[in-house]
C-alpha cells in the first residue's frame, strides 16, 4: 500500500473518531428525521407539508428525500449513536478523499497534513446531523476522483460520476457544486486540449442527466444553482463567512496562502511542480467566492484549496519534492486494523447515548401537552417540536427555503420582533400559544399585555398562552 | 527611471472628484465629525464629550481630530459647498493617486492603468461621503505608491512615508493599515535582501513611532485595533463583507482577477504578496474596509493582468495582444501645470453644479420643533449626528461616536429601543422623557399599543413622550 493513502486513511480515522465524540444537536435534524420517518411510515415520498398549520398540504421539495430516509434508518437501526456512526462515517470518507486529493500532489505527511487537518477543522461546523453530511463525503469522492483520472490520463474512472451524481442528488441539494467541479475540470482540459477532455465532456454531460432522476426532476438544480444567489438572510449559515470567526480565519489562511503561493510560483513553476496551470485559479476562484459568501460551503473551499496548498507552500520556499514510500501490506493492515479498534472503542465507550438538548425548550413539551391551541414557536425550534411535540403542528421550521419563505417568514418576523402589524400577524393565524426565547420583544409585550405565562426557564425559552 | 506624466491621473482624477460633487451632504455620521471640527477650532482639542447626556464629560476618541478639523474649515469657509469641495478634492485625489500607481507600474499604457483601477473607483466611490475615512482611502492610495518605488530601492520614498503616516494618525484611525503593510513590506525586504534587514527594523520602528504623533497617544493603537479585531458587526458597514450584495460582488471580482493574474503571472512577486496579502485580510474582515484591496491591487494589475492574460490565451492556443509598458516619455512642465489646473478647473466646474444643500430627508427634521431641551430623550443611534448638528439645546441619548457608549449606555439603548425584558428600569432610572425612533421599532410599536402621546409623526420616524 502506497504510504499517502495510509496517510489519508489515518487522516480520516482521527476525523471520524473526533466526530463520534458530538451528541446529536442540530435544530434541523429533528424535521429531517420526521421526514424520513413519514416516508417509511407512509411507504410514499412526502411531497406535501404535514408537520405546519401555516402551510399544510402545501406541496414542497427539500430535494433530500433520500437523505432524510437514511438518516432515520440510521436512527431506527441504532437509536441516537446509529446518527452518531453515519455521521462518523461521512466524515471519515470525506476527510480520506480529501487527503488523498491532497496527498496525490503532495505525498509528504507533513506537508499535505497541514492543510488537510486545517480542512477538517473548518468542517467541524458542518457536522450537523442532516443530509449535508453526504456532500461533506461526496465532494471530496468527486475531487479525488477527477484529480486522479486528470493526473494519470485516464478516463476509465469517471464512468463512476454518473452514479455518483444520481445518488447524491437525491441525498442532498448541493450537488449543483459538484457539478461545478467537473465544468472546472472539462474547461481545463478544453483550453489544455487534453486527451481525456471528450471523456470529461461526456462525464459531466451524463452526470448532469443523471441528476435529474429526482422527484424534483430539473428543479432539482434549478434550486441549487438558485439557492447559491439567494440571500441568505434568514439561516446565519447560510450567510457570508466572518475571517474573525474560527472557520473564517482557516478558510482565509488557505486562501491568502494560495495567493502567496500563486504569486511567488507563477505559471511556469506551478506548471512544473503541480502541472494543471489552468486548472488551479479555476478551482480556487469559484470555490473560494463559494465559501465566502455561503459559510456552510467554506468547506468545499479548503476541500479544493488543499492540494494546491500541500504542493504549493514548500515550493513557493524552495523545498524539494518527495515521493510516497510504499510501505509493506501487513505493515497497513497492522496500521488499519489499530485504527479500527479504536474507532470502535471510542463508540462503544466514549460515544454519547443521547442528544444534547440544551438549546431547546424540553421542559415545555409537558406544558404544551396539556394545552390545545395553535402555537408561533421560535425558528429554530421548529423541528425539535415537530418530533417531540406532534400534536402541536409548528408555525414555522428550518425547511424555511422551501416552504416557508417569503410570507410565514416574514409574518415571524413580524412578530417576534414586535413590527407594526404583529397583532394583525397573531389575529389572523389565530395563534393561541406563543413559545419563544423570553427577549424577543414579542414576549416582553405579551407579558405587559396580559398574556399569561403557562410555564418558562429564565433566559432560555417562555411558553405564553392567550386569556 | 523617469517619473510616468500625471496627466492622466489628473484628468482622470479630477473627472471622478467633480463627480462625487454631485451627491449633497447627507452622511449620517457627517454631522457630528463637523461639530467636533467646530468645537475644536473654537475651544480647543475635543477630549471629553460634550454633546451627550448618557456619558457627558466621558473621554471620547481625539483619532479622527485633523480630519474633524478640516471638514470644520471647508464648512467655515465655503458652508455645505465647501464641504462637497473638500469631499470632491479627497475623491479626486485618491483616483489620482490610484491610477497614478498604476500607471507607474505600466508606463505609458494609460489605458491599462485606467482599467486597473476601475475596480478601486467603483469600490471606493460608497465611501465617498463626508467622513475623515475617505482622507484614509486617500492616504491609503498615496502610502502604496511611496512603498511600491520604495520597493524597488527607493529610499527616499519609503522615507516619506514615515511623515505622511503621521498625518494620516492624526486624519483617521485607518492609519493602522499604514503600519501593518509597511511593516509587512519591511519584514518581506529584509528577508529577500539581507543587507535592508538594519533599515527594514528602522522603518517598521519609525512607522509604529508616527503614528503616537497624535493627541490620543498609544490610545490610538486600542482604538483601531479595536475597529480592525472586533468590529461593531451591528453597525450595516461594520459587518461581514456580503460576496453577494453590489459591493462584496466587485470584492470579489477583484480579489478573482488577482488571483488569476498570480496564477497566470510570472512569479516572483513576493513583494506585491507582502502588499496585497494582509491588506485582503483587512478588507475581508468589515464591508467598509473593501475598498482598500481594490486600491491596493490597481497598481498590481497594471503590471501584470495584461501578461497573465496573454498567458491564459497562449495555453488556450489564442493569439495575445501585446501591450508591453513603454519607457515613459518626458512630458514638459507646462503640461502638467496645465493638466492641473484642468483637473482644478473640472472639479471647480463639479462643485459649481452640486446641490447647495444638505440632504436631511432620511433624518426627522420636522420633529426638531418639538425635541424638548435638555436632557432625556433617546434617539436613534444614526440620529446622533444629526441632532448634535441641528438641536444643540437636546443632547443626544447616542452616536455614531460609538466608542464612548460602549458599556452601559450602548446597552441601555439596546434594552429600550429593541423592547427588551429591563426595558421600563432603564426608562426609570435614565430618566427618559422623550424617544425619538422610527415608527417600525419595537419600543414604538409597543408604545402605541400602550397609548404613548406622540408629539410627532411621520412614516419615517416617531416622537413619543414618556408618560
Amino acid at each position: 500500500m502506497k504510504g499517502s493513502t495510509l496517510a489519508a486513511a489515518l487522516f480520516a480515522f482521527i476525523a471520524a473518531g473526533f466526530a463520534l465524540l458530538t451528541p446529536v444537536s442540530d435544530p434541523d435534524l429533528f424535521w429531517h428525521l420526521a421526514s424520513g420517518d413519514w416516508m417509511l411510515d407512509h411507504a410514499r415520498l412526502l411531497d406535501r407539508d404535514v408537520f405546519s398549520f401555516t402551510r399544510t398540504g402545501v406541496a414542497y421539495h427539500t430535494g433530500e428525500w433520500l437523505g432524510e430516509i437514511v438518516l432515520a434508518l440510521a436512527y431506527r437501526a441504532g437509536g441516537w449513536l446509529g446518527l452518531e456512526l453515519l455521521r462518523a462515517a461521512c466524515v471519515g470518507i470525506g476527510t480520506f478523499f480529501a487527503a488523498r486529493a491532497a496527498l496525490r500532489l503532495q505525498p509528504h505527511l507533513g506537508w499535505a497534513g497541514l492543510p488537510v487537518l486545517a480542512s477538517i477543522l473548518v468542517s467541524r461546523t458542518v457536522w450537523g446531523d442532516r443530509p449535508q453530511l453526504f456532500t461533506l463525503a461526496l465532494f471530496p469522492i468527486v475531487l479525488d476522483l477527477l484529480l486522479g483520472a486528470r493526473i494519470s490520463r485516464s478516463s476509465r474512472r469517471l464512468l463512476l460520476l454518473p452514479a455518483i451524481f444520481f445518488v447524491w442528488a437525491n441525498l442532498h441539494g448541493a450537488f449543483a457544486a459538484g457539478l461545478v467541479l467537473v465544468a472546472v475540470f472539462v474547461v481545463e482540459s478544453v483550453l489544455a486540449r487534453e486527451t481525456t477532455r471528450t471523456q470529461l465532456l461526456a462525464a459531466l454531460i451524463a452526470s448532469v442527466l443523471a441528476t435529474l432522476v429526482n422527484p424534483a426532476g430539473p428543479g432539482a438544480l434549478a434550486a441549487g444553482f438558485g439557492y447559491a444567489a439567494s440571500s441568505g438572510a434568514h439561516v446565519v449559515e447560510e450567510g457570508p463567512l466572518d475571517v474573525l470567526s474560527g472557520a473564517g480565519i482557516v478558510v482565509a489562511a488557505m486562501l491568502l496562502g494560495s495567493l502567496t503561493i500563486a504569486l511567488v510560483l507563477g505559471l511556469d513553476r506551478i506548471a512544473t511542480r503541480l502541472g494543471m496551470p489552468l486548472l488551479w485559479p479555476g478551482l480556487v476562484v469559484p470555490f473560494a467566492f463559494l465559501g465566502f459568501a455561503i459559510q456552510r460551503h467554506a468547506i468545499l473551499a479548503c476541500v479544493v484549496m488543499a492540494p494546491f496548498v500541500a504542493a504549493g507552500l514548500p515550493a513557493a520556499i524552495g523545498r524539494p519534492m518527495r515521493t510516497a514510500p510504499l510501505l509493506p501490506r501487513w505493515v497497513s493492515a497492522a496500521v488499519l486494523a489499530a485504527c479500527v479498534l479504536a474507532l470502535g472503542v471510542t463508540a462503544v465507550l466514549v460515544a454519547p447515548r443521547s442528544p444534547d438538548l440544551a438549546a431547546y425548550p424540553e421542559g415545555a413539551l409537558a406544558a404544551l401537552a396539556g394545552r390545545s391551541g395553535r402555537l408561533l414557536n421560535e425558528y429554530d425550534w421548529g423541528g425539535f417540536l415537530i418530533r417531540n411535540a406532534p400534536d402541536h403542528p409548528v408555525f414555522v421550521d428550518g425547511r424555511g427555503a422551501t416552504l416557508f419563505v417569503p410570507g410565514v417568514v416574514a409574518d415571524f418576523d413580524d412578530a417576534v420582533r414586535l413590527r407594526p402589524g404583529y397583532r394583525s400577524v397573531l389575529d389572523r393565524w389565530r395563534i393561541d400559544l406563543v413559545l419563544v426565547r423570553p427577549q424577543r420583544p414579542l414576549a416582553v409585550a405579551l407579558r405587559e399585555e396580559g398574556w399569561s405565562v403557562v410555564q418558562e426557564e429564565a433566559g432560555r425559552w417562555v411558553l405564553l398562552a392567550r386569556r | 527611471m523617469k517619473r510616468p506624466s500625471l496627466v492622466i491621473p489628473l484628468l482622470i482624477g479630477g473627472f471622478f472628484g467633480a463627480l462625487s460633487a454631485q451627491t449633497a451632504v447627507k452622511d449620517t455620521d457627517f454631522f457630528w465629525h463637523l461639530a467636533t471640527g467646530q468645537q475644536t477650532l473654537a475651544h480647543g482639542l475635543a477630549r471629553v464629550d460634550a454633546f451627550s447626556w448618557t456619558v457627558p464629560g466621558q473621554a471620547v476618541l481625539a483619532d479622527q481630530w485633523l480630519g474633524d478639523v478640516a471638514i470644520a474649515l471647508a464648512y467655515t469657509f465655503g458652508s455645505w459647498s465647501g464641504v462637497i469641495a473638500l469631499r470632491a478634492l479627497a475623491v479626486a485625489a485618491l483616483v489620482a493617486l490610484t491610477v497614478g500607481a498604476a500607471l507607474h507600474e505600466r508606463p505609458g499604457r494609460p489605458l491599462v492603468a485606467l482599467v486597473a483601477s476601475l475596480p478601486a473607483i467603483a469600490l471606493s466611490h460608497y465611501a465617498w461621503t463626508d467622513r475623515p475615512e475617505l482622507f484614509g482611502y486617500a492616504m491609503f492610495a498615496a502610502l502604496l505608491w511611496l512603498v511600491r518605488i520604495g520597493q524597488r530601492g527607493g529610499g527616499v520614498a519609503l522615507a516619506a512615508a514615515i511623515p505622511l503616516l503621521v498625518i494620516w494618525s492624526n486624519l483617521h484611525g485607518s492609519s493602522a493599515l499604514g503600519v501593518g503593510v509597511l511593516a509587512a513590506v519591511g519584514l518581506e525586504r529584509a528577508i529577500t535582501v539581507p543587507r535592508f534587514r538594519p533599515r527594514a527594523a528602522l522603518l517598521i520602528a519609525a512607522a509604529l513611532a508616527a503614528t503616537l504623533f497624535t493627541p490620543s497617544g498609544f490610545g490610538i493603537w486600542s482604538s483601531s485595533s479595536g475597529h480592525f479585531l472586533a468590529p461593531p458587526r451591528f453597525i450595516q458597514e461594520e459587518g461581514v463583507p456580503d460576496l453577494r450584495s453590489e459591493p462584496g460582488l466587485l470584492f470579489a471580482i477583484t480579489l478573482g482577477l488577482v488571483l488569476a493574474t498570480a496564477f497566470l503571472g510570472r512569479g516572483g512577486r513576493l513583494s506585491d504578496a507582502a502588499i496585497l496579502v494582509p491588506v485582503a485580510f483587512v478588507s475581508l474582515t468589515a464591508t467598509r474596509h473593501l475598498p482598500f484591496f481594490a486600491i491596493a491591487a490597481a497598481p498590481y494589475l497594471a503590471a501584470e493582468g495584461v501578461d497573465s492574460l496573454g498567458s491564459a490565451l497562449r495555453l488556450a492556443g489564442l493569439r495575445a495582444p501585446l501591450i508591453a509598458p513603454r519607457p515613459p516619455s518626458s512630458v514638459p512642465r507646462i503640461v502638467e501645470l496645465t493638466a492641473v489646473s484642468a483637473a482644478g478647473l473640472i472639479l471647480a466646474a463639479g462643485v459649481a453644479i452640486a446641490p447647495r444643500a444638505p440632504d436631511v430627508s432620511s433624518f426627522p427634521q420636522a420633529a426638531l420643533a418639538a425635541l424638548p431641551p435638555g436632557p432625556g430623550l433617546l434617539n436613534r443611534y444614526e440620529w446622533g449626528g444629526f441632532l448634535i448638528w441641528y438641536a444643540p439645546a437636546t443632547p443626544v441619548f447616542i452616536d455614531g461616536r460609538l466608542f464612548p457608549y460602549v458599556g452601559d449606555a450602548l446597552d441601555d439603548y439596546r434594552s429600550v429601543i429593541g423592547l427588551r425584558s429591563d426595558w421600563r428600569e432603564v426608562l426609570a432610572r435614565r430618566g427618559i422623557r422623550t424617544v425619538l425612533v422610527l415608527p417600525t421599532d419595537a419600543i414604538a410599536v409597543h408604545a402605541a399599543d400602550l397609548g404613548w402621546p406622540a408629539l410627532a409623526r411621520t412614516t419615517e420616524y416617531v416622537l413619543l413622550r414618556v408618560p
